[in-house]
């Protein structure tokens, strides 16, 4: 009885987690991104964060758009307009398809993962140019299993901020697998605070989140790569500090419309 | 000494000036400042000697106007997102894409 009991709990409690509260379609998240040059920051692009609706013969689905464009002054220089898009099942935030494709300084770069939980295989494609091949692009095909947690960046991104987090106490963490580069990495996220900055947005209330992620060369150092989500029922990420290989930097945000709650 | 003040002061001057017009005009200031107190300090010692002031008049000057020319950017500056058409061509293209491959599949939750 104790276990039937406890095995009830647990399906209701899962049933709680996997509740999108937070998420709607047509929600337009806009940031400016910041690097640090000699401990100056100068604001070098844009990026966007966008929800939409797709419909299939099943249901629909909700396309999460990410997009990183580099200001017109910096375009000269180091161009970037990258696009990474995640197509998911709205209430679980499960991802369907993952797109990645990236255009930084002339260096392209395309990664397509198509999930399939039947047979919990993901079909991941990885396009470089290349004057090797006729197209003009050397194309890599590749069959991996995944875990029944395993989510793309985009998703998990958007997936942490379906999480009950007021419940979570100072310190608490919890650990996703993500899956990057063809690779499955450990991306955690541990709450460090809940403290009140001040945003385009007017002064929020926020989660201080600290990002950790291992096996992988994205982000470097501990505890340095840090997140504030609001403590509202949107969650939106308002500031965002991040190092990575080549440098450090911010990301804050400007503006946000169609927000759910 | 005057002499190496003089020489380093110019330098760091013009590379103010050459930052001053680029994307990163904020970093102006480093340079900028490494050239004033150059300056000061040849000022100081042509002051003693009694000799010509020409060319720390002219560091003086050229970090002014890369200064000004800095503040003014900074302050009236706006930033706003280059040509993105060739994005936009990509994500329409990736939609469609996307929608061939997802018709048919099966949403668990």
């Amino acid at each position: 009885m104790k276990h039937l009991l406890f095995l009830f709990t647990l399906i209701l409690s899962t049933q709680a987690f996997s509740q999108n509260n937070a998420l709607t379609f047509g929600e337009d998240l806009t940031f400016s991104a910041s690097y640090n040059m000699s401990g100056v920051l100068t604001e070098v692009a844009q990026v966007k964060m966008e929800t939409s609706k797709l419909n299939t013969n099943s249901g629909e689905l909700m396309r999460l758009k990410v997009t990183a464009t580099t200001y017109s002054s910096f375009d000269s220089y180091f161009k970037i307009r990258d696009l990474y898009e995640s197509y998911v099942n709205p209430k679980t935030i499960k991802p369907y398809l993952y797109n990645r494709e990236i255009d930084e300084g002339g260096h392209y770069k395309f990664v397509k993962y198509n999930f399939d939980y039947s047979s919990r295989t993901v079909k991941a494609l990885l396009r470089k140019k290349s004057k090797n091949f006729e197209s003009g692009f050397w194309d890599q095909n590749f069959n991996n299993s995944f875990s029944n947690n395993t989510r793309d960046i985009i998703s998990t991104l958007y997936y942490l901020r379906t999480l009950d987090i007021k419940k979570a106490p100072i310190g608490a963490s919890d650990t996703f697998i993500v899956l990057f580069d063809n690779k499955e990495v450990k991306c955690s996220f541990k709450l460090l605070a809940k403290e009140t900055i001040n945003t385009a947005l007017g002064s929020k209330l926020c989660y201080k989140l600290a990002i950790n992620v291992s096996g992988t060369s994205i982000f470097k150092g501990n505890n340095d790569n840090l997140i504030w989500l609001t403590a509202d029922e949107n969650k939106i990420p308002v500031y965002a500090k991040f190092k990575i290989a080549v440098g450090n930097g911010e990301l804050k945000i400007k503006s946000a419309n169609g927000l759910k709650n | 000494m005057k002499k190496t003040l003089i020489i380093l002061g110019l330098i760091s001057a013009i590379l103010s000036a050459v930052l001053s017009v680029l994307p990163v005009f904020k970093l102006a200031i480093f340079p900028g400042i490494l050239a004033l107190l150059c300056g000061i300090g040849a000022l100081i010692l042509a002051k003693k000697q009694v000799s010509s002031t020409q060319t720390i008049q002219l560091i003086f000057l050229i970090v002014i106007l890369s200064f000004s020319l800095s503040l003014y950017k900074t302050i009236f500056t706006k930033v706003e997102v280059g040509n993105t058409e060739d994005l936009e061509q990509r994500e329409v293209e990736k939609v469609e894409e996307a929608k061939e491959e997802l018709l048919n599949i099966e949403i668990t939750e």
